[in-house]
């Protein structure tokens, strides 16, 4: 077993933290305060010609596609290493909301597109998301279904040559992008087993009966929108993946996110454990320093412990990922309950210490400790992604084997 | 045309001095290394050069087999070579003489780079000695360095202004920060590519240490006075606040 860690990812490392230093951070007041005025002024967190720019400089340093095949333009580093240049990415707020700057292509879908999209598609699709130069979103939740697919009520009827969509998707990001495409989830046979049920589609947003509904407010940095279909007819050329078979790869998606998620958490959470060192050695109350004192010690050591063992979690379902290994529902599970509740209590510990200037704007521990709170409901709650791993496990009837045996060289 | 550019492995120089610990008089093992602040911007003008005539860029070191990784990142950023003088002296002098011994061995060097002072010591010393003991001119604080009709265009920038040189033939320049050679961040593949380029360990030679002996070390205490300007005028309170600084030679 070896824990050392590449030169050359260290390196990469070494090169995200200098770009976050130069160019990111510089840009984190200006997130907060459009925070402040999201719902009064709508728009990007971040100003448009700051995001191109960010987009240029990354490009060019090679930032881009970290985990994609060197054959689509990536870099073809894979799982491992882009954990690890998020985690550097994450501990800006600028890097750390996914919607302040994201490095393209957003990994789950594009794991999903690689995994699924026929020829055609990787032309009209794949290669041009790989580029950035489409956008994507996943259009799988409605008003009636959440973590429960069963209940999904978004039909796809065949009818001739076509396939006819009808339904209405909620909680769908991205919807003000002009070059999005969405990864739409139907019902393609209602009397099926959830296994068969579902079928993944290509929808453009232009496509007749295509309609984005309102925006939804939520506590924090969250744009979403209502996407309603009605009579949307696509041909088969729309189809990812198989008929019938859209849940094991969205199961697989929703696998990448989580781990993606997780590289966020413990990003930031370590900047906060740093900023609650920063605070404990400087400040002074009752002629004590904070530092001195049990409690803020016990904060700060569980507040340690807890990111390490998620971090080493999270490195752990990177690296099996690069493996080959695709079925990472039982570690995305894990990790997103981790890194989650992880991150939530870091950062209220980290406010509590800061006091009232915890609180403030001024220093985004409150803007992190509202979007984390998004993400213990977003792509799965904690309860539900427990019961997955424990239903896994009382199917298996034995613990999770975290043993992977060397390959033969 | 051959440009070499030397550089040092530091303790984290971004460490505040009031958090400094040492052992044995120097800094405590815990400490990350990485390249000298200066040591960059002679790297990052190396490449620029480079990458403007068409010449060939080497990294001279002399330090510890330890110091590879860390000195690898001035390939990436777009040197070919990377040669590693092994030695454990803080001695100028001796430090000097390994890199002399380093650079006769390349044969062809026309022009030696390297930070204006390093990040630890803060001397600013072994690059004079060195240009003495190759028998070439030392200039000091460039900023900036053209090739023009065979020789060198020069601009030294010193705290209180800057002056333009001509100067022909080899030479050892130290090199001062500027926002043109602020270093360049390595690209991803530069970063994988780096690996395979050649690192070259020399073991050192012996030579004459400085008739110094180092008595002791000690980080000075720092003590902390807060003083609040007033801000009625922006433009006045900068002027006051530089004016302090100056006075208290901060500057």
């Amino acid at each position: 077993m070896d824990f050392a860690v590449p030169e050359e990812y260290m390196m990469l490392k070494e090169a995200m933290r200098e770009f976050v230093k130069r160019e990111m951070m510089p840009l984190e007041k200006t997130l907060l305060e459009r925070d402040m005025s999201l719902w009064t002024e709508p728009g990007p967190l971040i100003p448009k010609d700051d995001k191109e720019r960010l987009l240029a400089k990354s490009k060019e340093l090679g930032f881009w596609g970290l985990e994609v095949e060197e054959k689509f333009g990536g870099q073809g580093l894979g799982m491992l290493a882009k954990t690890m240049v998020m985690e550097e990415m994450s501990k800006c707020l600028v890097g750390f909301s996914p919607h302040g700057f994201m490095l393209p292509p957003d990994a789950p879908n594009l794991y999903y597109l690689h995994a699924c999209c026929q020829e055609s598609q990787r032309d009209k699709y794949f290669v041009p998301y790989c580029n950035n130069e489409l956008d994507s979103a996943m259009a799988a939740t409605e008003p009636g279904a959440g973590s429960d697919v069963s209940g999904l009520k978004t039909t796809a009827v065949r009818k001739g040559d076509k396939w006819v969509i009808n339904g209405t998707k909620t909680f769908i990001s991205k919807c003000d992008k002009s070059n999005v495409f969405f990864i739409l989830i139907a019902v393609t046979d209602k009397e099926a087993s959830t296994r068969d049920k579902f079928t993944a589609f290509i929808i453009d947003k232009d496509m007749p009966g295509v309609r984005i509904g309102k925006e939804i407010p939520v506590i924090g940095a969250m744009p979403t929108w209502d996407l309603i279909l009605e009579d949307v007819e696509v041909g088969d050329e729309a189809i990812l993946g198989e008929v019938g078979k859209a849940f094991i790869p969205l199961q697989n998606r929703f696998g990448v996110r989580r781990i993606e998620l997780a590289s966020r958490c413990t990003g930031m959470a370590e900047r906060l454990i740093q900023m609650m060192i920063d605070q404990a050695n400087t400040r002074t109350t009752f002629g004590k320093l904070l530092g001195d004192r049990q409690t803020i010690q016990n904060w700060i050591a569980d507040s340690t412990m807890e990111l390490e063992s998620t971090r080493l979690l999270l490195y752990y379902a990177a690296w099996k990922s690069d493996q080959g290994y695709t079925d990472l529902r039982t570690e995305g599970s894990s990790l997103k309950v981790l890194a989650t509740e992880m991150l939530s209590k870091v950062a209220d510990r980290a406010i509590q210490m800061h006091g009232g200037v915890g609180l403030s704007k001024e220093l985004g521990i409150e803007y992190v400790a509202r979007m984390v709170r998004i993400w213990r409901i977003l792509e799965g709650p904690s309860e539900i992604h427990r019961w997955t791993i424990a239903r896994s496990l009382l199917r298996e009837k034995k613990p999770y084997n975290i043993f992977i045996m060397e390959k033969e060289q | 045309m051959h440009i070499a550019v030397l550089a040092k492995v530091v303790p984290d120089y971004e460490v505040p001095a009031g958090d400094f610990e040492l052992s044995d008089n120097r800094a405590h093992s815990r400490y990350t290394r990485m390249m000298g602040l200066y040591d960059e911007n002679a790297i990052e003008t190396g490449v620029q050069l480079k990458e403007k005539y068409s010449a060939s860029l080497t990294i001279i070191s002399y330090g510890a087999e330890d110091d590879i990784p860390v000195l690898r990142k001035a390939i990436a950023m777009g040197a070919e070579k990377l040669v590693l003088v092994t030695g454990q002296s803080d001695d100028a002098s001796v430090i000097a003489a390994n890199l002399k011994m380093a650079i006769d061995n390349l044969g062809d060097v026309d022009l030696i780079l390297a930070g204006q002072q390093s990040a630890d010591m803060d001397r600013g010393v072994v690059h004079g000695t060195l240009a003495e003991m190759l028998g070439l001119t030392f200039i000091p604080q460039v900023s900036k360095i053209e090739s023009e009709n065979g020789g060198w265009k020069i601009s030294q920038l010193t705290e209180t202004g800057s002056r333009d040189l001509q100067f022909n033939g080899k030479g050892v320049f130290s090199i001062t920060s500027i926002p043109e050679n602020v270093p360049r961040i390595p690209a991803v593949r530069a970063i994988f590519a780096a690996k395979k380029k050649p690192v070259e360990k020399v073991a050192e030679v012996e030579s004459n240490a400085m008739g110094i002996e180092e008595v002791s070390v000690e980080i000075p205490t720092m003590d902390s006075v807060c003083e609040f300007l007033p801000v009625e005028d922006v433009g006045e309170t900068v002027k006051t606040l530089l004016t302090k600084l100056r006075e208290e030679r901060y500057l």
